[in-house]
This record gives structure tokens, C-alpha cells and sequence, in this order.
């Protein structure tokens, strides 16, 4: 029987749902305990705090499934990243992989990397300075006038706005 | 071929860390970096870590040194990050490599790093890495205390304290893992009113944190700062009725070092494999254990202010006391450069 460990929140939350019961508790556990049973499959329910620091007791046999989080700042979330990129370096079979758990930046620069031509040209930036340099840069570059000038200024309401360093992306 | 070497500036045009600056934090003098590699006979091109030229990272193949960031929260050193992790799924040459970023001014990994390391010397100290104050109150088993507690970033002894029991423990943790956020939180005790008990609310508490057996009895402990084959060291004393020696100001540039010191540090840069490291190591008079360590972007007044370093010479095995002073620039290429070269 192959054996699948999903790995929860503080919280013991698995996953996201709508129209889930407790109010934002997640997928429903037993029926996924049920569904996994029909293909064979026993799936077990641990938390990432209680895996990681017991991590001789769980086999790199199994597979590893396991919850994000959308918490304010991402603080539990860097948690989660930091113990799902040590698994990988261990060779636990972890789906998915680290690099699909990283942020929005992150999933553009992957986009970048794969050979399709597209549609959407991206810039990233790390911070507001950053893309106040660069896009004016690449505005005067382009002599591209207003109509992109309306959207950096956007961009720059934004920042001052939140007046503090933000990761985004910007499409031009 | 020439070789080639890009450097990546963050968004100030600064790079990694340095004390004595002409601009108030201003990292080190990318000019006199970029001359010091040129007269190694490499070819040598600065980038912002916002402006990478991938076409002459393609064309060129070069080594990337690139610089970290200990900005409030992380928020820019997350958008290193990124853009460093993707140029190792890239395949490109990276100095340091991903894993000892994703260590730099984070316990939590820096602890799973230790971890994941085979390397015995290293394992004196074992952690338990939490992700929220939650995580800690249901763990059952609590034991092996006193028990040091620090949070997942923060320098100087920053976020460090002790805890003699569970009580204090989580008394501490509940305190240095608070991530108070009052539009989230008021939100969440609405929610809990709204729903009632069936609802959990979010953890008020989501600063990452680490706990670890205490080494009792130090009264000081050893930075030790290693590039290349050469090692600076200061000795810093305990700050007064305390266990912590991070930030207590009672520094000294010592020559006499516990036998074997150097080897203990040395033998940890090279298993990790990187061109430069920087160490805690606390000695019991017996055990050298290590502390803390970083790869990246940590501090370097140990070197800067150094009246002498030790010298390992490879061949006969030995160190050598040279009494001069360094300059950081200087020390920071050599170590890259004797490690790209032991690379070839």
C-alpha cells in the first residue's frame, strides 16, 4: 500500500476550499482519507512542526503532499518554504516541488525560463526604486509617451502608498 | 578564454557588507573589487540583481557573486531569493550557491542545514525549529532544559534568551515570535466572534523561531571569520551575568587560540565548500562547538579591525601567526578567486 504524509499547518489545516466546514479550515480530511483508500493509498495527516522535528520516524518512502499559507507577510509561510526545500535536499519525494511553492516573482522568472514565446512581457522588480529607475529607463528607451506613463505612475502610487520595499511584478 | 565573473549589486548599487564604508552602509568598494579581479586576469561585469543581462550570462558562462540583505522582514533579501534561485535551476555558477543564501540571517534554515549535514563536529548543538508559538504549545515533550530560544533572524544577541522551563519558555516564545499586525488581528477576533468556536483563528505569533540545547558553562566564545586559507579571529566575552556573547562589546584580537581551534574552523568551511565562512565556536575546554555560521553578508570587523590572522599552510599543515592587518577587499577576492581556481 503506498502511503502519502500531508503535511498541515499549525492549525492542521490541509489545502483551501471554498466552501469549507469550519469556516476556513481547509479540505475535509476524512474524505480525503476516504478517497485515498479507494486507490489504495493511506494518506496521514502530520503537522510541518511535528515532521521536521522528528524527521527519522517518517520514511523518504512515502510521498509528500503539503499546505501553503496566505498569512500577512508571508511570516508562517517562509517557515513552510524553509522546511519544504530541506526535505527536498534530503531527496523526500515532495509534491510539488519547492520551486512551484515560491512566490509570484518567482513563478514569472519560471515563465521566463520556458522556451513558448510570450504573450506577456514581464519585469520584476524587488523594490519601488528599482522600477522607478528601470521603467523610466525603458520609457525614454521606447519614447513609448504617456499611455505606459499612466501605468507607472500607478505603479508608483502604489509604492508610496505601502511605503515600504514590496515584491511584485509589473506587465508592460 | 578569459574568465568572467558578474557581481550583483542590490538596488542601491551596494554589495555585501562592510564596517569601515565611506557611505554610511555602503558595502564594499565595488571599484576596487572590480580592479583586484581584473589584475587576477578576469573579466569582470556589475549588474543590479534587478537588471540581470541573461544573454551574457548564456554567452559568457560566468561565476555570479552576489550581494544579500538584511532589510526589515526580509522583503528584499526574498526577492534575492527568487532571482538567485532561478539562476541555479538555470544551471548557472553561482558563489555561494542557493542553499547557504536561504541560510543567511534565517536560524531556521541555517538549523536545518546543520541538520542535513553528515558533518559530526557540528552537531553538538541540535535545534528544534518552530514555525509559529502555536507549534511549540502543542509539542508534549518539552525537556532538556535550560533551553536557548531565538528568533529566525537578528544579529548582536538580538531575539536570543534562555528558558529554564517550559513555563519560561513559552513565555519567551509567545513574546519574540509576536508578529502583531492589528487590521489581521482585529480581523481574526471578528472571525472568532463571527463563527464561534468552531473557528481557529490565525496565529498572532507567526515569527519564525528555534530552540536549542544550551552549551553551560561558557564564558566567552570565538568569531572566527575564515577566507581561503586564511582565518581572523576575536575573542568576545560573555556580556556581564549573561550567556551570550554576541554584541557585549568585550572583544580582544587574541594570539593564543585553544589548540586546534583553527583546524575545527577551517575543517567546517571545507565541508561545506565555500570560499569564505563565518563562524560562532564556543570551546568548553574540552569540545569546540559551533554556534552560528553564515556564508554571506555577515560581519566583518573581526577581519577589518584584526591586527594579525593565521595563515594555514597546506602542504606542511601547520598555521602561521602573520602579524599585518587586511583589507577586506583584498581578502574577500583572494578567497573567491583560490576557490574558483581549486575549481578548475
Amino acid at each position: 500500500m503506498e502511503k502519502i504524509i500531508a503535511l498541515t499547518d499549525y492549525k492542521n489545516r490541509f489545502g483551501s476550499k471554498h466552501f469549507d466546514v469550519p469556516y476556513r479550515s481547509g479540505m475535509d480530511k476524512q474524505a480525503l482519507r476516504v478517497i485515498f483508500a479507494n486507490w489504495n493509498i493511506e494518506i496521514e495527516f502530520v503537522q510541518f512542526a511535528d515532521l521536521i522535528n522528528n524527521l527519522s520516524h517518517y520514511s523518504k518512502d512515502a510521498y509528500y503532499i503539503y499546505t501553503s499559507s496566505e498569512d500577512i507577510n508571508y511570516y508562517y509561510k517562509s517557515f513552510i518554504e524553509d522546511v519544504i526545500y530541506y526535505l527536498e535536499l534530503l531527496d523526500y519525494k515532495i509534491i510539488s516541488s519547492y520551486k512551484y511553492l515560491n512566490s509570484e516573482v518567482f513563478m514569472e522568472l519560471l515563465m521566463l525560463g520556458l522556451s513558448y514565446k510570450h504573450t506577456l512581457s514581464t519585469k520584476i522588480f524587488g523594490s519601488f526604486e528599482e522600477s522607478y529607475r528601470i521603467i523610466n529607463t525603458y520609457l525614454k528607451e521606447m519614447n513609448t509617451g504617456p499611455l505606459y506613463g499612466i501605468f507607472t505612475d500607478e505603479i508608483i502610487d502604489y509604492c508610496k502608498k505601502h511605503k515600504k520595499t514590496v515584491n511584485f511584478h509589473y506587465y508592460i | 578564454m578569459i574568465k568572467s565573473i558578474v557581481l550583483l549589486t542590490d538596488y542601491k548599487g551596494f554589495f555585501c557588507s562592510k564596517q569601515k564604508t565611506l557611505i554610511y552602509k555602503g558595502g564594499m568598494d565595488i571599484s576596487k573589487i572590480n580592479q583586484l579581479f581584473v589584475d587576477k586576469g578576469y573579466e569582470v561585469k556589475i549588474m543590479s540583481v534587478s537588471a540581470i543581462d541573461y544573454g551574457y550570462l548564456q554567452q559568457k558562462n560566468p561565476y555570479i557573486i552576489y550581494t544579500s540583505s538584511e532589510d526589515k522582514y526580509g522583503f528584499y533579501k526574498s526577492y534575492i531569493e527568487d532571482i538567485v534561485f532561478d539562476m541555479e535551476q538555470r544551471g548557472f555558477r553561482l558563489i555561494p550557491n542557493y542553499v547557504y543564501l536561504k541560510a543567511h540571517n534565517n536560524k531556521v534554515a541555517m538549523e536545518l542545514l546543520r541538520m542535513r549535514s553528515s558533518f559530526e563536529k557540528i552537531q553538538s548543538i541540535q535545534s528544534s525549529t518552530y514555525g509559529c508559538y502555536e507549534e511549540l504549545l502543542q509539542k508534549e515533550q518539552l525537556q532538556n532544559f535550560p533551553l536557548v530560544i531565538k528568533t529566525a533572524s537578528g544579529a548582536m544577541s538580538r531575539g536570543v534568551a534562555k528558558a529554564e522551563n517550559k513555563k519560561e519558555l513559552l513565555k519567551i516564545a509567545k513574546v519574540l515570535s509576536k508578529s502583531f499586525d492589528i487590521k489581521h488581528d482585529i480581523k481574526e477576533i471578528l472571525r472568532k466572534i463571527r463563527y464561534g468556536n468552531t473557528y481557529k483563528k490565525e496565529s498572532f505569533n507567526r515569527m519564525k523561531f528555534i530552540t536549542q540545547n544550551l552549551i553551560t558553562d561558557l564564558e566567552n566564545d570565538y568569531k572566527v571569520l575564515v577566507y581561503g586559507d586564511k582565518a581572523y579571529v576575536l575573542y568576545r566575552g560573555n556580556r556581564k551575568n549573561d550567556f551570550r556573547a554576541s554584541g557585549s562589546g568585550k572583544f580582544d584580537f587574541v594570539e593564543q587560540l585553544p589548540q586546534s581551534m583553527l583546524d575545527y574552523a577551517y575543517s567546517i568551511k571545507e565541508f561545506f565548500k565555500v570560499s569564505h565562512i563565518s563562524l560562532d565556536i564556543g570551546f568548553d575546554g574540552t569540545n569546540f562547538h559551533l554556534i552560528e555560521f553564515q556564508f554571506l553578508y555577515f560581519g566583518t570587523t573581526t577581519l577589518e579591525k584584526a591586527p594579525h590572522y593565521f595563515l594555514w599552510d597546506k602542504h606542511k599543515k601547520t598555521w602561521s601567526l602573520i602579524k599585518e592587518t587586511s583589507d577586506l577587499e583584498e581578502v574577500y577576492v583572494y578567497s573567491i578567486v583560490e576557490f574558483i581556481e581549486q575549481k578548475l
